[in-house]
């Protein structure tokens, strides 16, 4: 999608590349230590548990929960003009780390302590934004489009 | 490891706030580093420890100390620079018998150069994809995770801002002086949702300087202010740790400055708490103990931290309404309050201040000082 509005991540980052191509695949991937088990995140080349350099990419539960919001009624940003009002949360996973992501739905419904899963939402050419959705919003059908940027989709296997 | 009778400040400076076109940030970090000198009753050839930080344009030692004509035998640039950690830089320094008379500094001309107060993350691209931009972000997650526990209120965080706007009012220096009310407060916009505007720091331009002398030196001026004890604390795993944007960390810095000190929250008179945003303040009156955890809303109601209040917090009205200097200009008006020298909004008897300083969610600083040396 050419034109888009939105800083882009860098798709062939050292550390970040194996996570925007299992966004782009609708699969929330974490970083995983194959000597200790811990999920890492944000990535880093040695876990910072054991210090091992043994990290590989696996697929999470796509599961957490908020553990606080911020609703931005001002685009402190000109590329998120279109967006605002527009909710950020803080997902604790299911999985332990915390990672930030774009709230799906009123911004008045997402509070700390509320369920959520992942899903998808298309921001440019290849590119997908790991996003979050609320549980009990979920079970009503999705249908409201991101503005002119793509949709929110479901992530698969799901 | 004790630090009390090591070093004393003895010299503050600062230039006008707001916004200086046309002059770079190391020029505005020296002119401070001038005004500093003068107010020490000290010349360039006097000082043999130099310190700056990295500012958004800038100041690095090797290119500040060469427009300042210096050749010390220490100087030192700080990565991160808000003021304590240079403070404790130097007094590591005069205690490790490097210099004798430390001059640190900082300047930034980023509201001239348009900076906009953006991302904190070493990773920008794990957030501004999803519209995180602007410490604000941040700070509204912090402040509503703490209204989540404990029912602070939107009129509870406000009475920060209207608190330093009221010292700001009495200080001439500073950027904001027209009046703010609660209800003023509470009238503004959200900008992220729950602060408002007078919740944020407004980006501007200036310089400050502070002179360190070693203890037999300083003994000789007419008012040292002594640093009495200090603590830090680096979290540098920072996202990872659990709760890290309500840093926990600050009560580690919190015990460790009062045993070192030897003071304990009861004896502080003003109290300098680093503001990119309210939020901070309100973490650190808790976690410094001046109130119990989760209880800072109706600390804040009972107006402790106001002119005329208990406990006044940042007198100089603070990075929210003076002016966003890192910390700097907090450093400076401790020491005019210690000294007795901030005119009308002079703390009578002030004899004992703490100033606490954080960088982004990782790094933590505290220092006490005190107008009388240590028996």
């Amino acid at each position: 999608m050419s034109g888009s509005p939105y800083p882009l991540p860098n798709l062939h980052d050292r550390e970040l590349a194996p996570f925007w191509a299992g966004a782009a695949a609708g699969t929330l991937l974490l970083q995983t230590c194959t000597a200790c088990g811990y999920r890492n995140w944000p990535p880093r080349t040695r876990c910072p548990e054991c210090l091992s350099e043994g990290l590989e990419w696996r697929p999470g539960s796509g599961r957490g929960r908020i553990w606080s919001v911020a609703v931005y009624d001002r685009a402190l940003d000109p590329r998120f003009t279109d967006d605002v009002p527009y909710a950020v949360v803080l997902v604790e996973l299911a999985e332990g780390p915390a990672m930030i992501g774009r709230y799906v739905g009123d911004p008045s419904t997402a509070a700390p302590d509320v369920e959520v899963s992942a899903v998808f939402t298309q921001i440019g050419d290849g590119v997908q934004r790991v996003d979050w959705m609320a549980d009990e919003a979920q079970a009503i059908t999705y249908s409201g489009r991101r503005g002119s940027y793509g949709d929110a989709v479901a992530p698969r296997g799901r | 490891m004790t630090h009390r009778n090591v070093a004393a400040v003895v010299g503050v400076g600062a230039t006008a706030q707001g916004e200086h076109p046309g002059t770079t940030a190391d020029e505005l970090a020296a002119q401070g580093a001038v005004a500093a000198l003068a107010d020490a009753g000290l010349t360039r050839d006097d000082i043999d420890g130099f310190i700056t930080c990295r500012s958004n344009d800038g100041g690095i030692d090797t290119d500040i100390g060469a427009a300042l004509g210096l050749n010390p035998t220490y100087s030192a640039t700080l990565d991160y620079g808000t003021t304590n950690f240079s403070l404790h830089l130097a007094v590591m320094a005069i205690q490790a018998g490097l210099a004798t008379n430390v001059l640190l500094c900082y300047g930034t001309n980023q509201r001239s150069a348009h900076r906009v107060f953006n991302d904190v993350s070493s990773n920008a691209d794990l957030t501004a994809p999803y519209g995180f931009v602007h410490m604000g972000g941040y700070a509204a997650l912090a402040a509503r995770r703490h209204q989540h526990l404990y029912g602070t209120t939107d009129e509870q965080i406000g009475q920060i801002a209207v608190a330093q706007r009221a010292w700001a009012r009495l200080n001439p220096a500073a950027v904001f002086q027209q009046p703010l009310s609660t209800a003023e407060y509470l009238a503004q916009p959200y900008i992220v949702r729950p602060l408002r505007r007078a919740d944020l720091t407004m980006i501007s331009d200036g310089g400050a300087g502070v002179v360190v002398s070693a203890a037999d030196v300083a003994v000789a001026h007419p008012s040292p202010i002594w640093i009495r004890g200090m603590a830090q604390f680096a979290s540098l795993r920072e996202m990872q740790n659990r709760d890290a944007l309500l840093r926990p960390h600050l009560r580690t810095v919190a015990e460790q400055v009062y045993q070192r000190s030897g003071c304990g929250p009861e004896d502080i008179d003003v109290l300098y708490l680093q503001d990119p945003t309210s939020v901070w303040v309100l973490q650190m009156l808790e976690a410094y103990s001046f109130c119990p955890v989760g209880e800072v809303g109706q600390f804040l109601m009972e107006g402790h931290t106001k002119p005329g209040g208990s406990l006044p917090v940042n007198t100089n009205g603070g990075q929210l309404s003076e002016s966003y200097m890192w910390g700097w200009l907090h450093l400076v008006e401790l020491v005019r309050q210690l000294r007795g020298e901030a005119a009308a909004r002079q703390v009578e008897g002030a004899q004992t201040a703490m100033i606490c300083s954080t960088m982004a969610f990782k790094k933590a600083a505290a220092t006490v000082l005190c107008k009388e040396r240590s028996a």
